[in-house]
């Protein structure tokens, strides 16, 4: 029988049995901490250095429910990371709950912000409870939007529909990737913010994306133990059931992860911290069998982690989207906060 | 202020001292040992489990001019590519071999024509040849059924990027897939074809293929000379200033090899770079500095004279006489 390269690779990335998943009898925390230094290894993430964050705040302004910072962080020698942060108003002058929020790919980060710039804007933010910040902080969370590599104010000058290709290449030429950048962005975001700002919980730091900003929210959470809370939508998914069987975007992609990991495997790393795997039942991206695969290996270490209860699955009807109204319940439960919004 | 992650990565690049660079401090025989087992592991061919590849004859046919078989060859499990050898007629005692990498379909049925294709001219210089196709093209196409045919252009929704991908993802890449089929080809060619001469396998590659037969050339000893064209040239020059195919992109090469290094596995074997003025994706800066790198490697075998750079007017093509003329 005459095969093709894409059958005989798919063939090779479903028939492999991932290095490090995690076996019975394992003692857990030697796993995860042999299992997170490989993927640290895979993501490139050795490869990174921090430098000085020169931290800039490039405006403060006041609405009438939240003030709102916009600032810059240098995260690796000359890339800089523009974020927004919106404080519920009157919380300035306590310790609160952050959720840190990455968009997936879209025009870009201002669509968290519910901020519509482009045609199309105002569909991609109310066709899928896309507008994260303007949700948290009615929830009465601090939120932070951050670009990401390839999106919007970061998208590298590409004319092409996709920011991602070409960066996503070089970094994978030089042993990196860009859902390792994204993790790094993300870190050094959070050094800047813990250090500059004081009226943020650490003990109650959540990370929230949908589609390629859920990947990136799964894979932070792995490699940053100060994450409290890992919010995942659209993402979450075996590769056969995804990156290995459709198109997705180039920056989905790290080169050599199957033959260690497939993506239910990583849960462990976020263990015992709270995951909330968020996914539409009709995601024709990331098909629903393959999201119940990564629950279920999910569920079996969060069991042998001692804490089933921090470990959900959130099901919304339709397809490649957040479901709001279905995760801020989960959020508050597992995080003991209490929702603000009005109804 | 820098919101650009291609800068940032082309300035990662750009100030890596990959740990394979040739430097002078070991002998240059040493160095290769070393180098080539670095690079057999880069592009992942310790990846793909060892195979004795089978082959079928699927046909075979005369003319006046030369003899074709055509094989189809499982050069690992479940995969099969297509190699088209034609053989001069008459053919008395053993000659040497050409083979051509062949992407697109009309590049195959370009390269078979009787009259001044590549084919055509190897054999008439008494040359046996063999159009061997490439992973994700012709017979080996990968489905893209999400994209037509007329949609297809020089964007990431190429033939090659999931099954690149996928390649990546379990730690190999099309180079070290095509480079496998390759090798596997030559082990069937040579144990069954005992009128070629195994000391004189040349190898000649344009673009995505020339990829191919500089990575062959570099791990598989038994090649004896390449001709490579709008395929050699340094990182930041091509690939990440174009969007190449995602089938020329090696996972974590730069840190290991700066694309004239992998050149200089191939001394004292003899190399020709075909470089055209006005190559927009593969500058001739880029080709240049690849070369030097090359070039000392050479130098230091004392090969100096099977290392060769040619310029040539205009924007890059495939032209046959001129890769024939380099054999």
């Amino acid at each position: 029988m005459i095969s093709i390269a894409e059958h005989k690779n798919y063939e090779l990335l479903t028939g492999i049995t991932p290095a490090m998943r995690y076996a019975d009898g394992m003692d857990f925390s030697e796993w995860q901490k042999t299992a997170r230094a490989k993927l640290f290894d895979i993501l490139g993430m050795n490869k990174y250095e921090k430098c000085d964050p020169l931290f800039n705040i490039e405006y403060k302004t006041e609405t009438d429910t939240y003030t709102e910072y916009r600032f810059t962080v240098q995260s690796e020698p000359n890339y800089f990371v523009p974020s927004v942060m919106r404080i519920p108003k009157g919380m300035e002058t306590q310790k609160n709950p952050l959720m840190l929020c990455l968009q997936g790919h879209s025009t870009g980060f201002h669509i968290s912000l519910g901020k519509p710039i482009y045609e199309d804007d105002e569909i991609t933010i109310s066709g899928g409870d896309r507008d994260f910040c303007v949700r948290g902080v009615e929830e009465g969370y601090v939120c932070v939007a951050i670009e990401q590599r390839g999106f919007g104010e970061c998208k590298g000058g590409e004319e092409l529909p996709r920011g991602c290709h070409l960066t996503s290449m070089a970094a994978m030429m030089s042993g990196r990737s860009t859902l390792g950048e994204r993790a790094w962005d993300v870190m050094r975001v959070l050094d800047a913010i813990l250090e500059h700002f004081d009226f943020i919980d650490e003990e109650k730091i959540c990370l929230m994306g949908n589609s390629g900003g859920g990947t990136a929210t799964y894979y932070t959470c792995c490699v940053d133990e100060r994450i409290s809370l890992c919010m995942p939508s659209s993402a979450v998914c075996s590769w056969d059931m995804s990156v290995g069987v459709k198109r997705h975007c180039t920056c989905n992609y790290v080169a050599g992860i199957a033959k260690y990991f497939d993506m239910g495997d990583l849960a462990g790393l976020i263990a015992p911290r709270k995951l909330i795997i968020v996914h539409g039942i009709t995601d024709v991206g990331f098909y629903k069998p393959g999201v119940d695969k990564c629950y279920d290996l999910a569920e079996k270490m969060y069991d042998v982690a001692g804490v089933p209860q921090n470990c959900d699955l959130v099901t919304g009807p339709f397809g490649h989207r957040f479901y709001a109204d279905l995760s801020w319940p989960v959020v508050h439960k597992m995080m003991g906060t209490v929702s603000k919004k009005e109804d | 202020m820098n919101f650009s992650p291609l800068i940032r990565n082309r300035e990662y690049i750009a100030g890596c001292n990959p740990s394979m660079k040739y430097d002078g401090s070991m002998p240059a025989s040493e160095w290769q040992k070393k180098a080539r087992k670095e690079l057999s592991s880069l592009i992942g061919i310790d990846e793909i489990e060892s195979f004795l590849p089978v082959s079928t004859v699927v046909s075979e046919s005369e003319c006046e001019l030369y003899k074709e078989i055509v094989i189809r060859i499982e050069t690992e499990r479940n995969f099969f590519t297509t190699a088209t050898l034609r053989v001069p007629a008459g053919l008395s005692a053993k000659a040497p071999l050409a083979v051509y990498l062949v992407g697109k379909t009309e590049d195959l049925d370009a390269a078979l024509k009787d009259e001044g294709s590549v084919s055509a001219l190897a054999l008439g210089r008494g040359m046996c040849f063999m159009a061997l196709e490439q992973r994700n093209f012709n017979s080996c196409f990968a489905i893209t059924n999400e994209i037509s045919p007329e949609a297809f252009t020089r964007t990431t929704w190429c033939e090659c990027f999931r099954s690149s991908m996928r390649s990546a993802m379990i730690g190999r890449s099309t180079v070290g897939d095509r480079v496998w089929d390759l090798m596997r080809t030559l082990d069937v060619v040579l144990a069954n074809y005992c009128f070629i001469d195994a000391d004189n396998i040349s190898v000649i590659g344009y673009r995505g293929n020339g990829t191919t037969a500089y990575y062959a050339a570099a791990v598989d000893e038994r090649i004896s000379s390449i001709v490579v064209c709008s395929s050699v040239c340094s990182w930041n020059s091509s690939l990440t200033s174009f969007n190449q195919c995602s089938c020329h992109y090696v996972p974590n090469i730069v840190n290991s090899f700066n694309m004239g290094d992998i050149g200089g596995l191939i001394a004292p074997r003899r190399i020709s770079v075909l470089a055209y003025e006005e190559d927009e994706y593969f500058p001739l800066e880029g080709v240049s500095e690849s070369y030097e790198e090359m070039k000392k490697v050479y130098s230091a075998l004392g090969a100096d004279k099977a290392c060769e750079l040619d310029v040539l007017a205009g924007d890059a093509i495939f032209d046959a006489a001129t890769f024939i003329a380099k054999l």
